[in-house]
């Protein structure tokens, strides 16, 4: 009995401390939520200017498409062949063969008609070798660069290299752009020139039906995986990503789709190459040199579904991109450590840099070691079948309650998915994740957390392309995207 | 054991979570079905007043009217907008005085005040299509508006309606007003009458302090001001801030600017060099050839590609030139960007 005290007094405190870590949580889930309804209704009124046929005309920014490509023989043509269909008035696409193994250069030199071109290459970001540069006989504004093998992030350094224009849009090769992609995208460039940065919303394509390189008709995927992952999207955009946009403190452009100003990427280095999340630390990196240097600018998300991808469908390859995800955001913020509460980090380092380490860094290991001692307490006799109980409805209740309010932002939004069997799977989806899926991802997660600590390097895992919308039918998965909230 | 006031605690947030789980499941619902009859009600309306439309413009005359509810305005005057943007000529004509007979006009001065901001976008806009002065002292109101979006359509539609009045104002708020997007500021002034722009154009730009006229120059090209040597003349002084020197050079295209042009081959700021290089291709002579062949060598990379590019275009000077410069040069930058441009040439043909 008496041995019994501290170990109960063990078990309150961390009660205690569960329920505080869940109220600070949701709450800034529930603020998060509050300021996307805000972004979306500043959002919509500003697309009333779609009254004005001729707005934007003749004075769009024209913009450098970058696609690396690393073994994409089965999708890079009809990827690319997308490509140069956008309606956009002025924009190149460039892609950079990253010391393919496969045959992704022939096949691109057989598609476009590709002959070497003796470009006057400007090195301003240290890359690996550029082995030739081609461009295609058939379409003036494709080149392709052909350069060894160094990862998606030193891809991107070459093309931002080659890149002619202000404005370049990192693509990955396994995207479905909308016709409008880009001049949605860009946007906040013309509106506001203080604008580094704009990302689009990134939907899953699982389900659809894509004809010619693009969405033809909108549907949900039978695959339970796919479907709970388009829930965990909804959250991810429309308030992970929409809440933030207000503060200017987004720190994730998702590296499937992404706007970016070149000057002020060269201007702090390009991306970085020792990281498997490139994308985020770029965003981060942003923000801290911005910020610290009293600099003016923004960085902000268009809440329009404008780029699709595949979600994996298979248990092995989501764990492997939700582990290089987690490892991902962990090198991002230690490698940007000093934005965090900096007396002129603004709201990125005090709202969104705390909110993500604290969440989204140490989140998993909040959830999965609270699942533990629940678990433990439970069967040791220390936490009554009651109190067990309560912690379970409490703990998967404000998982289907956020999973819910995306659901009502879409609903508000863009309601993509209209039919009413749509909507219901959906709701059944924003139950059902909660029930295991949610968990695997934790441990998962948790998983990439220690091994970060412990040192273990991550590569990016192997991502299996289908190919199978050159066929022009409904997508299963592969691909990669951004994390998720 | 828990203490019983955790366990309250998590019991009542317990509770309180399935209620709200339940509310805003039934929220998406009842939003559903709203949203659906909402659209079921746009489109009878729709296929109610089109022929309408359809029958005013092409033939000057209508069907009866129906009568129009008080929520249906909104709707019919969005369509009457769509209609609007896209006609041009006698079309918009016909299309006003259709307007004048649902008495558009006073519907849409009641949704200046209202709350939503796309009806009042909607109000603004119509009024500035149908030249309704009875708002004017309404939209200058609104045309100091927080919101870019609302006082920047309320000073185009101030323009529309008179553009002898309005243009100094809004000229000068063009000047204040960073947070207006150039783009819609371009197109705005692109439609409003020359006759009042371009004067009251020159006289800002001749007025304005050197902060202010990187937005004001490249205006002169959306309005095809001519002439402009004389505006240009100063603002082209080595020692303007690089901005302005920057959006000059851009806007120059006066042969008149050519020596002073020249001159600011060799300024010190590399965008000075990249745009004097540029407005040599489109002002120089044959005798600008040395100068831009000395800035094939400039270690920035824009100034070398824009000096090839604009020897290309001076008169006398064709592929086999570039060839023979390439082959006579001693700089590698040179030979390397005068072979990207060449190609570049063979790939356009």
């Amino acid at each position: 009995m008496i041995s019994d005290q501290p170990l109960e007094h063990w078990v309150l405190a961390l009660q205690g401390f569960f329920l505080l870590y869940f109220l600070l949580l949701n709450g800034g889930y529930i603020a998060l939520n509050l300021l996307s309804l805000l972004t979306l209704r500043q959002y919509f009124a500003r697309r009333s200017l779609e009254f004005l046929p001729q707005a934007h005309k003749g004075f769009d920014l024209p913009i450098s498409l970058l696609v690396p490509a690393y073994n994409e023989e089965a999708t890079i043509a009809s990827s690319v062949r997308s490509m140069l269909q956008l309606a956009y008035p002025e924009y190149e696409v460039i892609v950079i063969n990253d010391g393919s193994r496969d045959d992704t250069l022939a096949s691109l030199i057989e598609a476009f008609a590709l002959q070497p071109f003796p470009e006057a290459y400007w090195r301003r970001l240290v890359t690996q070798e550029v082995r030739g540069i081609y461009r295609s006989t058939r379409h003036p504004n494709l080149r392709v660069i052909d350069k060894a093998n160094g990862g998606k992030a030193d891809a991107l350094n070459a093309g931002i290299n080659a890149a002619r224009y202000p404005l370049f849009c990192a693509v990955d090769a396994d995207s479905v752009l909308q016709r409008d992609s880009l001049s949605r995208v860009v946007q906040p460039f013309l509106e506001d020139p203080r604008t580094l940065v704009s990302g689009g919303t990134i939907r899953i394509a699982n389900g659809c039906r894509i004809r010619h390189g693009f969405i033809d008709e909108i549907g949900l995927p039978h695959n339970p995986l796919a479907l709970f992952q388009i829930v965990e999207y909804l959250r991810a955009f429309l308030f992970g990503r929409m809440g933030w946009t207000p503060l200017n403190a987004v720190l994730i452009i998702s590296g499937a789709f992404g706007l970016f100003r070149k000057e002020a990427v060269i201007g702090v280095g390009g991306y970085r190459t020792a990281t498997v999340g490139e994308d985020m630390e770029l965003i981060v990196r942003l923000h801290r040199h911005y910020r610290l240097a009293g600099k003016p600018y923004r960085i902000t998300h268009v809440p329009e579904p404008i780029c699709w991808t595949e979600a994996p469908e298979t248990l092995r390859v989501l764990k492997s991109q939700r582990m290089r995800w987690q490892r991902g955001l962990l090198e991002s913020l230690a490698a940007n450590a000093r934005l965090l509460f900096h007396p002129r980090s603004g709201s990125a380092g005090w709202f969104a840099f705390p909110f993500f380490l604290a969440f989204e860094a140490l989140g998993p290991l909040v959830e999965v070691v609270g699942y533990l001692l629940f678990g433990i307490g439970f069967a040791l006799g220390k936490i009554s079948l009651e109190a067990f109980a309560t912690f379970l409805v409490v703990a998967v209740g404000l998982g289907v309650l956020l999973s819910v309010s995306a659901l009502l932002l879409e609903e508000l939004s863009f309601r993509i998915y209209p039919q009413p069997g749509q909507l219901l799977r959906l709701l059944a989806a924003t139950v059902l994740e909660n029930f295991g899926y949610r968990q695997a991802i934790a441990v998962w997660r948790f998983v990439a957390l220690l091994r970060w600590i412990g040192g273990a390097s991550q590569g990016w895992g192997t991502m299996t392309r289908s190919g199978n919308w050159q066929a022009e039918t409904p997508r299963p998965g592969g691909g990669s995207a951004p994390p998720a909230t | 054991m828990p203490s019983d006031g955790l366990l309250q605690a998590a019991r009542l947030s317990g509770i309180a979570i399935l209620f709200l789980i339940v509310l805003l499941i039934g929220c998406i619902i009842l939003l559903r079905v709203w949203l659906n009859t909402r659209a079921r009600r746009e489109e009878r309306l729709a296929t109610r007043w089109l022929p309408i439309f359809t029958q005013a413009i092409e033939e000057g005359r209508h069907p009866p009217l129906p009568r129009l509810g008080p929520s249906e305005l909104a709707l019919v005057l969005g369509l009457w907008l769509r209609f609007y943007q896209s006609l041009r000529g006698q079309a918009r004509s016909r299309l006003r005085d259709l307007a004048g007979e649902i008495h558009l006009a006073a519907f849409a001065r009641r949704l200046l005040t209202s709350r939503n901001t796309q009806e009042r976008i909607m109000a603004i806009l119509a009024l500035g299509h149908l030249g309704e002065e009875t708002a004017w002292q309404d939209l200058e109101r609104l045309g100091q508006d927080d919101n870019p979006m609302l006082s920047l359509l309320a000073a185009g539609a101030m323009l529309q309606i008179n553009a002898v009045w309005s243009i100094e104002d809004v000229l000068a708020r063009i000047t204040q007003r960073s947070d207006w997007p150039m783009t819609t500021v371009s197109l705005l002034l692109a439609e409003a009458d020359p006759a009042a722009v371009v004067p009251a154009l020159r006289n800002a730009v001749r007025l304005s302090p050197p902060k202010r006229l990187p937005r004001l120059l490249p205006l002169l090209k959306v309005v095809n001001v001519t002439g402009s040597a004389d505006l240009l003349l100063p603002l082209l002084a080595a020692d303007q801030p690089l901005e302005v020197l920057v959006a000059a050079l851009k806007v120059a295209e006066d042969p008149l600017l050519l020596p002073t042009v020249r001159r600011l081959v060799d300024h010190p700021e590399w965008p000075v060099r990249a745009q004097a290089a540029r407005a040599l291709g489109r002002l120089g002579e044959t005798a600008d050839v040395t100068t831009l062949r000395a800035l094939l060598s400039d270690r920035v990379w824009w100034v070398r590609y824009r000096a090839a590019r604009s020897l290309l275009k001076l008169p006398g000077i064709g592929p086999a030139q570039l060839s023979e410069f390439a082959a006579t040069s001693s700089d590698r930058f040179a030979r390397d960007i005068l072979g990207q441009i060449l190609a570049e040439a063979e790939a356009a043909r």
